[in-house]
């Protein structure tokens, strides 16, 4: 996190910060520290424009041949996947007992699954931002995703059978501890389940 | 435990003991010693799957192993490519059968001696500790609840390698005259 060390730190960390933006109504205390001698220089209000302006930026993440683009509050699972790329390189035994190397293609339709539904959850929920998952791989070369939040608990493991990719899940939220599991459609979003999964948020 | 025997041929000279809800089971998990910034807390829920061919999960029954023998089990043991596994490289986790039994899926635990001659081949010692876990497929819940149980209860069995390395490499260089090997009949 950036450290509000300066006036103009401090300035651009509330520019980036909408729902301070919006609360903004008077001074701000911290700001005198650093100008004692004309604090009432920096008595400034935003104007509903600056608040337009203020667009999401977003990131990309390389994954194989192709490039995604996320929205930058996105980044921790951006993260998170830049760490999983080592599981492309497993080879045959990769845990010294026998596991089977995970397909560059089950990782790739896994990843594309695991970013739409967070991009879904995002946009559709107020920029709700799920927690990243952990991103392992298993010994019968297929994936994970583990979720463990204040919310909720899931898990989605993403295989092959036959010649199709398929995700399994397994969870419940915190407050009931309902077990909910079954099949999550891969190719495009079941809206029950992504707002099941807002509860993974961070 | 999952280590490589693939076919035990030879009639075992154990009796099947009863496993009851006293009973204490380890499972040891191959850990990663790739480098990363993300820390994540073992064992994973992928540390539970079943490999291909599969339809039961190895424990070794406390009583008749404990945990230095465990790792020292693993010290003589053949990867599948023909190498000594690294004990250094696998962590211990306890679970009591009592638990076991509450998981969703859970069919049965059962003590499934491995004996594979006496002696048997270089790398793949007998264990008379082996026992099996049914629980369907290990779906997504049944390793979640694995998983769980290890987080929030002390059941990682840490020992420090250093102290038995000694022992591991005096048992290797024995090849198969060691008690591993034949019929479990320990001096200690």
């Amino acid at each position: 996190m950036k450290t509000l060390d300066t006036p103009e730190n401090y300035r651009q960390s509330q520019i980036c910060n909408p729902n301070l933006i919006k609360d903004y109504d008077g001074y701000f205390p911290e700001i005198s520290r650093y100008h004692e001698r004309d604090p009432i220089g920096f008595k400034f209000k935003f104007s509903k424009r600056v608040e337009e302006k203020i667009e999401p930026s977003f990131i990309s993440v390389e994954l194989l041949d192709k490039i995604y683009s996320v929205p930058s509050v996105l980044f921790d699972l951006v993260d998170e996947i830049n760490d999983s790329k080592y599981i492309l390189t497993l080879e045959d035994d990769w845990d010294n007992m026998g596991a089977i190397p995970i397909s560059a293609e089950l990782y790739e339709s896994a990843i594309n699954f695991l970013l739409m539904y967070a991009i879904y959850i995002y946009k559709d929920d107020n920029k709700t931002v799920i927690q990243s998952p952990e991103i392992n791989p298993c010994c019968n070369g297929s994936i994970d995703f583990s979720w463990s939040t204040s919310g909720a608990r899931m898990l989605i493991n993403v295989k092959k059978k036959g010649e199709e990719f398929m995700a399994t899940f397994y969870g419940y939220h915190n407050s009931n501890k309902l077990p909910f599991e079954g099949f999550i459609d891969m190719k495009n979003i079941d809206k029950n389940k992504a707002s099941w999964m807002k509860e993974l948020r961070q | 435990m999952d280590e490589g025997i693939e076919a035990v041929n030879e009639v075992s000279p154990w009796e099947i003991q009863p496993i009851t809800n006293d009973d204490i089971v380890f499972r040891q998990v191959p850990v990663s010693q790739r480098e990363t910034f993300r820390e994540k807390k073992i064992p994973l829920e992928s540390h539970f799957a079943l490999r291909p061919g599969e339809d039961e999960l190895s424990f070794n029954l406390d009583g008749i192993i404990d945990v230095p023998k465990n790792f020292k089990l693993i010290g003589i043991t053949h990867s599948r490519k023909g190498a000594f596994l690294d004990c250094a490289t696998f962590k211990i986790f306890k679970f009591p059968v009592v638990f076991l039994k509450t998981l969703g899926k859970f069919e049965k635990i059962i003590h499934t001696p491995k004996f594979d001659g006496a002696p048997s081949p270089l790398g793949r010692p007998n264990n008379k500790s082996h026992s099996s876990l049914y629980c369907g497929e290990f779906n997504d819940g049944t390793r979640a609840q694995l998983r769980d149980y290890c987080k929030y209860n002390d059941c990682e069995c840490p020992i420090d390698i250093n102290s038995i390395k000694q022992e591991i490499a005096e048992l290797i260089e024995r090849h198969t005259d060691t008690p591993y090997h034949n019929y479990w009949e320990f001096d200690d």
